[in-house]
């Protein structure tokens, strides 16, 4: 009910649904490899979580989503890439976790490597190649 | 036809996040979303002239809280619609008028609802009429049931008798016979006497006449569309990542400006972009080219052009200097937020043909 009343244009506002991942999705998070090396000068060599937030987009990054994040344990090494600069969702990365290391999307480069998502994205890498992903 | 293209920038001396607006020559009045103040800037003179604050009354203790369309008919007479109801207000911030519109009941919402769905079909007022429009739209059904397209998406209140009635304006049969994802939203535009619909998926329109109650029924296609629409499997429905792709991939109609100053009318189209280009890059909604067609007053087909990829489309208008379109800058940040920024750098878009006024 409250969504037929509420549910507006993705342009103006940007909702938060749960989804199952499609297969689809695959190339496209397999680029984060691409781009923390060739944006960011970073290889992941073991295995890590990469955890992309839409801090850019509306209520994606709310506490009540940051909180389930933050509920699926990590690989061994945990990077953050933040799509846009937020001192709360920083702030709330370097209370929960120990180790990690954050990046920001400063120049909004993400999308050109197909990382555009309306959700936020984990992805579990190990050795360069994708192993899962999940949607939160 | 020809065109021009020049630059007006027009600059904001607070802080500023709105969500709607409305051009009313020589004022634009933004609604600020987080102060709930309609900010009243003169265009010509450039700078702010009023800042009238709305009544907490109107936006407290709803959910979600706010104004979700005003229209101003002049200083005294300023309508605005909240989750629940219509209010008047004058420039001083003063109830003058209030109705009830939307009541929940205990637990679910009426089968009809009044209330700017999206963001893109504020409110109207025809002083001819006293009649006050807005769109309506299902209260029961979700947005990917059928059901829901096959409400009228238009009704008034005559203010004589406050009582709602609905136009017979449907969205066209595809939204019925397919499920269009996000691509789901109704435009209306008003001219001097009727109402102009447009709808997301379809090139066609509907025009309703407000003083004898006629419909008809046009196609006002861009030449320079590039693809058909291609409706999106139900399976999706819950998929948020694949709508915004399909929104991406497919042309979009949105919405029609009448210019009076020139009677003619420009229609918004979002092209289709493949989602991946031959580098191995992607594209994003940010990456659509808008296209504007230019319509003569009995929609024919006067021209298009492609603007490219740096508009927000929705931030819109006709002057006597011509079509103000809201441009993107090139800093990144700035994309991102360019709702907050201090400078709204508006294209103008003057076309010369004919039919113009200038």
């Amino acid at each position: 009910m409250k969504r037929t009343l509420f549910s507006t244009l993705l342009i103006l506002t940007m909702g938060m649904h749960a989804c199952k991942p499609k297969d689809e999705y695959k190339e496209r998070v397999a680029g984060i490899v691409s781009y923390l090396h060739k944006e960011h000068n970073y290889s992941i060599d073991d295995c890590t979580s990469v955890l992309v937030l839409q801090a850019n987009k509306c209520n994606v990054c709310n506490a009540e989503n940051l909180q389930k994040i933050a509920a699926d344990k990590p690989l061994n090494k945990t990077v953050f890439i933040l799509s846009a600069p937020d001192d709360s969702i920083t702030a709330f990365i370097n209370s929960t976790y120990s180790n990690q290391k954050i990046f920001i999307d400063e120049k909004n480069i993400m999308p050109k490597y197909g990382l555009s998502f309306i959700q936020n994205l984990r992805a579990d890498i190990c050795h360069g190649e994708l192993q899962s992903y999940h949607f939160y | 036809m020809s065109y021009t293209r020049s630059s007006d920038t027009i600059p904001i001396t607070a802080q500023l996040s709105f969500s709607l607006f409305q051009y009313k020559h020589p004022f634009i009045y933004f609604l600020n979303a987080d102060s709930n103040q309609l900010i009243v800037i003169n265009s010509e003179q450039k700078k702010m002239v009023a800042n009238i604050q709305i009544p907490q009354s109107l936006y407290n203790n709803t959910d979600p809280g706010g104004i979700h369309s005003f229209y101003v008919h002049n200083h005294d007479s300023i309508f605005l619609q909240d989750l629940y109801g219509f209010s008047i207000i004058d420039s001083a911030g003063r109830i003058k008028y209030h109705k009830t519109i939307n009541s929940p009941g205990l637990n679910h919402w009426p089968p009809i609802l009044y209330n700017n769905i999206g963001g893109v079909f504020p409110m109207y007022y025809d002083a001819t009429l006293n009649k006050l429009f807005t769109r309506q739209y299902s209260g029961e059904k979700m947005m990917n049931e059928k059901g829901f397209y096959t409400i009228k998406v238009e009704a008034n209140m005559d203010l004589n008798d406050s009582i709602m009635r609905e136009l017979p304006v449907e969205y066209p049969p595809l939204y019925v016979k397919n499920y269009c994802g996000e691509a789901n939203l109704a435009f209306r535009e008003m001219d001097d006497s009727a109402n102009i619909y447009s709808f997301m998926a379809s090139p066609d329109i509907v025009i309703y006449n407000r003083y004898n109650g006629h419909v008809r029924h046009l196609t006002a296609k861009s030449k320079l569309q590039n693809q058909g629409f291609k409706p999106l499997s139900l399976e999706y429905s819950e998929d948020m990542n694949r709508k915004v792709d399909h929104m991406v991939e497919n042309p979009l109609y949105m919405k029609i400006i009448y210019d009076k100053y020139r009677s003619c009318y420009y229609r918004m189209l979002l092209n289709g972009k493949e989602l991946k280009n031959k580098d191995g890059s992607y594209n994003t909604f940010s990456d659509k080219e808008l296209i504007v067609s230019v319509f003569d007053k009995d929609f024919q087909l006067l021209t298009d052009v492609n603007l490219g990829s740096n508009y927000l489309w929705n931030y819109s208008f006709a002057t006597p200097k011509g079509l103000y379109i809201l441009k993107i800058s090139n800093d990144t940040y700035i994309k991102q937020a360019t709702i907050n920024e201090k400078n709204l750098i508006f294209d103008v878009i003057n076309f010369n043909n004919g039919h113009a006024r200038m």
